[in-house]
C-alpha cells in the first residue's frame, strides 16, 4: 500500500493505557506537529490522531497513531473504556501499543489482560523504567516477554528513550517478524464449566468481529453493553444465557480473580522488589504512627503540641488584640457617645464592640490552630490519625464505620451528623448520630483555648489535653454501653487509604487556615453578633443594672444548679448562650463581666472562679449540648423530635453531671479553696 | 494458579474485610503477599464489580449543608475508605 504522501506503507496503531502512565508523552513524541485533534464520532471526548514517519531499510514508512482514551479496563464502565474497546473491535487497527507504568506494573497488566482477548496484536511499552529503578523495582523485559507471550519494550518516554524501539517492535509484529503468542489469563477453575456453557449458547451468534470467548467473558463480568448486544441477536435463546448469569452472580469475581492470579504469576516471575529489610521513610514513620499503642500516644502527643503552640503563639496575640483593639474601641466609643442615652452607649460599647469584638480576638488563636491542623493534614498525618483512632474504636467495641463521620466532627459536628449517611444499618447510624456531639469541634476547642489560660494559667495546656481526652473517654464509654445494648455482635471493617508523607505546601496550608478563619468571621458577623446584642439587652434592661436585669432574674433561677458546680448564674447563662454558637460563651462572658469597662476579659474573669470550679466549667462547656445547627442536623437525619430531644437531654445530663462530679470531687479531695 | 479449593486473591481480600479489623492497602498487601499497587487495583475492581463501595463521608453529600463546606480539609482531602457491600459480605463469608 502507498500512502498519499508516497510512503511505502501506512498502518494504524492504537495507543492504549491507563491514565497517568505517560501515554500522551509517547503520542506527542511519535506524532510531533502532525496531530489532528477532534472528537470521537458523536461524543464529546477528545480524539487525537497523528502520523509517525519512520524509515525501514531505507524506505519511508508512516504509522497512523490513534490515541485511545485512558482506560482502566475494557468493560463499559465509562465512555472512555467503551470508546477504547469499540475502536479496537470495529476499526481493527493493525496493532495496539499498550503503555504501562513500570513502577506499578500490576495496574497496567490488568488492562493488558483484556487486550489479549481481542483480535489485534499487542506490544507492551514498559514506560517509566527509570522511575521504577529509582524505587529499586527491577523488571526483566525478557522474562516479562516470555511470560506474556507478547513483545515488551522498556522505555522512558520523558527522556525519549525506547520510543524508536517501540515503533520498531510494533512494525515487526504487524509484519509477522516477531513471535506473537499471548499467554491469556484463564477464568478461575471453579467457573470454567460456566464459561463453556455460555460459549456453547452464544456459538455463532456473536456478531463479527467480536471474538466469542471475549463476549462470553464480558457477559460473565456483567457488561451491560455486551448483554444488550447479545440479547438483540439471540431471540429465543437469551433466556438460557440470562438464567446462567443469574445463577452465577459471582462469576464476575471468578473472571477478575483469574486475571489477578495471572498478574501475580507474571509479576513474581519478572519483577524484583526491594528486600523486606529496605524500608522507606514512610514505612519507618508508619511503624510508629499507625501502631495500635504508639500511634495513639503519638496522636495524643501531637494534640498536646497543637494546644501548646496555640497557647504560646496565639494566646499572647489574643491578649494584645483584646487590650489594644476591643477595650480601646469600647473606651473610645464611650467617650465619643458621652451625653447619649445610656442604652445607646451600652448597646454599642458593651453589646456590639465588647461582645462581638471579643470573639474577633479569637483570630490569632484560630489562625494558629487551623494552620497547625492544616499542616498535619498536608503532610499526610491526618489519615494516620484516622487509622489509629479507628483501630482504637474497634478495641472499645464501637462500630467501625462510625469513625469516619465522627472524625469529621473535629472540624464541625454538622457534617459529622450528615456524614452518618454512609452507615447502612439504621441502629448503628442512630448510635453514631447520638455520639457525634461528644466530638469536640473546632469552635469548642477554640473556646477552651481562650478560657483555659485565663482560668488556669500555666496548667491550661495539660487541662486542655485532659478535656479532649475526657470528651473522647465519655464518647467511648457511651459508645460501648450503647453498642452492647443496641448493636450487639455487629463487627464490620473497611479499608482506608494511607497516603505517602510529603513536604507540606505552605501556600495550601495558609489558604486553608485563612478560609476556615473567614468562615468563622462570617459567623461572628451574624449569629454571634445577634446573640451578643440580645444578651446585652437582656442583661441591661430594664434599668441598666445587670443585677436587676431580666437576664439576672432568669439566671438566678439556675443559681442552685450552678452552686453544685461552683458557678454563678453568669457562667450558666454563658453556657446556655453557646446553644446559638459555641463561640458565644466568650462574647456572653465579656458582656456579663463588663470586660469592656476598663479591664480585659482575662482581668475580669481572673479570680471569678476557683481552679476546681473553672475545671468544672470547662468540662461542662466541652460536653454541653450541641449548637442549634447541629441539633437541626440531628433532627433532619433522625427524622425524630423524640431522639433529638433525648440526645439533647442526655448531653445536658452528662455535661452537668461531669461538672458536678468534678466540683464535688474537688471538695471531697480538699482541693477547693486552694 | 490458585489450587482448586483455595480462595483466590480477591476472595481472600473480601474475607479479610469481613474480619472486623481496619485495614490499609499496605497491611492488606502484606497479608496477601502482593504489592500495594496490586491491592489498590483490586480495590478499584471490587468497587467496579459492586463488592466494595466508597465510605468517604463527604462522598455521601454530607458536607453540602455544612457552614464550613469549602474550607474544610476533611471534605476535600480526607482519607478515602471503602467498605463491603451486601454482595461483598456474601462473597467474603
Amino acid at each position: 500500500m502507498t500512502s498519499p504522501s508516497g510512503e511505502a506503507h501506512t498502518v494504524t496503531v492504537a495507543l492504549a493505557g491507563q491514565p497517568n502512565v505517560g501515554k500522551s508523552t509517547v503520542f506527542n513524541l511519535l506524532t510531533g506537529l502532525s496531530q489532528h485533534v477532534g472528537n470521537w464520532p458523536g461524543k464529546t471526548i477528545e480524539q487525537k490522531v497523528g502520523i509517525h514517519h519512520f524509515r525501514r531499510n531505507g524506505d519511508s514508512c508512516a504509522m497512523r497513531i490513534v490515541d485511545l482514551p485512558g482506560a482502566y479496563s475494557l468493560t463499559a464502565n465509562s465512555l472512555e473504556e467503551q470508546l477504547a474497546r469499540d475502536f479496537i473491535i470495529a476499526e481493527r487497527p493493525d496493532a495496539v501499543a499498550v503503555i504501562a507504568d513500570a513502577a506499578s506494573l500490576e495496574r497496567s497488566l490488568y488492562l493488558l489482560a483484556e487486550f489479549l482477548f481481542l483480535p489485534v496484536p499487542v506490544v507492551l511499552g514498559l514506560n517509566m523504567t527509570d522511575v521504577a529503578e529509582q524505587h529499586e523495582i527491577h523488571i526483566s523485559p525478557r522474562i516479562l516477554e516470555a511470560a506474556l507471550g507478547v513483545p515488551v519494550v522498556p522505555m522512558s518516554a520523558t527522556k525519549n528513550q525506547g520510543v524508536r524501539e517501540l515503533v520498531e517492535a510494533v512494525d515487526r509484529v504487524i509484519r509477522g517478524e516477531l513471535p506473537y503468542a499471548p499467554n491469556r489469563p484463564a477464568i478461575r477453575e471453579d467457573h470454567r464449566t460456566v464459561l463453556q456453557e455460555i460459549r456453547a449458547l452464544i456459538a455463532g451468534r456473536a456478531p463479527a468481529p467480536y471474538p466469542e470467548e471475549w463476549v462470553a467473558l464480558k457477559l460473565l463480568e456483567g457488561d451491560g453493553e455486551v448483554a444488550r448486544m447479545m440479547e438483540a441477536r439471540m431471540p429465543g435463546g437469551w433466556e438460557a444465557v440470562q438464567a446462567i448469569l443469574t445463577q452465577h452472580e459471582d462469576a464476575m469475581l471468578a473472571v477478575a480473580s483469574g486475571r489477578y492470579e495471572w498478574i501475580g504469576r507474571i509479576v513474581r516471575a519478572a519483577v524484583t522488589r526491594p528486600r523486606t529489610g529496605q524500608i522507606t521513610l514512610t514505612d519507618r514513620l508508619d511503624r510508629i504512627a499507625t501502631h495500635p499503642v504508639w500511634g495513639i500516644l503519638l496522636l495524643l502527643g501531637l494534640l498536646g503540641a497543637v494546644f501548646w503552640l496555640t497557647y504560646r503563639v496565639g494566646a499572647p496575640l489574643q491578649e494584645l488584640l483584646d487590650a489594644h483593639l476591643v477595650q480601646a474601641a469600647a473606651e473610645w466609643l464611650r467617650g465619643a457617645l458621652e451625653g447619649a442615652p445610656w442604652w445607646v452607649t451600652g448597646l454599642l460599647a458593651d453589646g456590639i464592640v465588647t461582645g462581638g469584638g471579643m470573639v474577633v480576638t479569637f483570630l490569632p488563636i484560630l489562625l494558629v490552630f487551623f494552620g497547625i491542623l492544616g499542616l498535619l493534614e498536608d503532610v499526610g498525618y491526618m489519615a494516620r490519625a484516622a487509622f489509629v483512632m479507628d483501630r482504637f474504636m474497634h478495641l472499645i467495641g464501637l462500630h467501625g464505620k462510625s469513625f469516619l463521620p465522627l472524625f469529621l466532627g473535629f472540624g464541625c459536628n454538622v457534617p459529622a451528623v450528615l456524614g452518618t449517611r454512609i452507615i447502612d444499618a439504621p441502629r448503628a447510624r442512630l448510635l453514631t448520630i447520638l455520639l457525634v456531639p461528644l466530638v469536640p469541634c473546632a469552635a469548642r476547642m477554640a473556646v477552651v483555648a481562650v478560657l483555659a489560660p485565663i482560668f488556669l494559667g500555666p496548667a491550661a495546656f495539660w487541662v486542655s489535653w485532659v478535656l479532649v481526652g475526657l470528651n473522647l473517654g465519655v464518647l467511648a464509654l457511651l459508645g460501648v454501653g450503647l453498642q452492647r445494648l443496641v448493636l450487639r455482635g455487629e463487627a464490620l471493617s473497611f479499608i482506608m487509604e494511607i497516603p505517602l508523607y510529603h513536604l507540606p505546601n505552605l501556600r495550601t496550608v495558609g489558604i486553608a487556615a485563612w478560609q476556615r478563619t473567614l468562615e468563622f468571621l462570617k459567623k461572628a458577623g451574624g449569629t454571634i453578633l445577634a446573640v451578643s446584642v440580645a444578651v446585652w439587652a437582656l442583661s441591661a434592661l430594664p434599668g441598666g443594672e445587670i443585677e436587676t436585669s431580666y437576664l439576672a432574674s432568669a439566671g438566678k433561677l439556675l443559681a442552685p444548679l450552678g452552686a453544685w458546680m461552683g458557678l454563678d448564674w453568669r457562667m450558666l447563662v454563658a453556657l446556655l448562650s453557646s446553644f446559638a454558637a459555641k463561640e458565644n460563651t466568650i462574647a456572653t462572658l465579656a458582656i456579663l463581666y463588663r470586660a469592656g469597662e476598663g479591664g480585659s476579659l482575662a482581668g475580669a474573669l481572673a479570680g471569678s472562679l476557683t481552679p476546681v470550679a473553672a475545671l468544672a466549667f470547662l468540662a461542662v462547656q466541652m460536653l454541653f449540648i450541641p449548637c442549634a445547627a447541629t441539633v437541626a442536623a440531628i433532627r433532619q437525619e433522625t427524622r425524630s423530635w423524640l431522639w433529638t430531644a433525648a440526645n439533647v437531654l442526655l448531653l445536658a445530663a452528662i455535661s452537668l453531671g461531669a461538672g458536678i462530679a468534678i466540683f464535688q470531687g474537688g471538695i471531697w479531695l480538699g482541693l477547693e479553696g486552694r | 494458579m490458585t489450587p482448586a479449593g483455595e480462595p483466590s486473591l480477591l476472595a481472600r481480600l473480601l474475607g479479610a474485610m469481613g474480619s472486623g479489623a481496619v485495614h490499609c492497602p499496605a497491611s492488606l498487601a502484606q497479608e496477601l503477599d502482593v504489592s500495594e499497587a496490586m491491592v489498590e487495583r483490586m480495590i478499584q475492581d471490587l468497587v467496579r464489580l459492586g463488592y466494595l463501595r466508597s465510605a468517604r463521608p463527604g462522598g455521601a453529600g454530607a458536607c453540602g449543608a455544612c457552614p464550613q463546606n469549602g474550607s474544610c480539609g476533611a471534605s476535600r482531602s480526607g482519607p478515602r475508605a471503602w467498605m463491603l457491600t451486601d454482595r461483598g459480605r456474601r462473597a467474603g463469608a
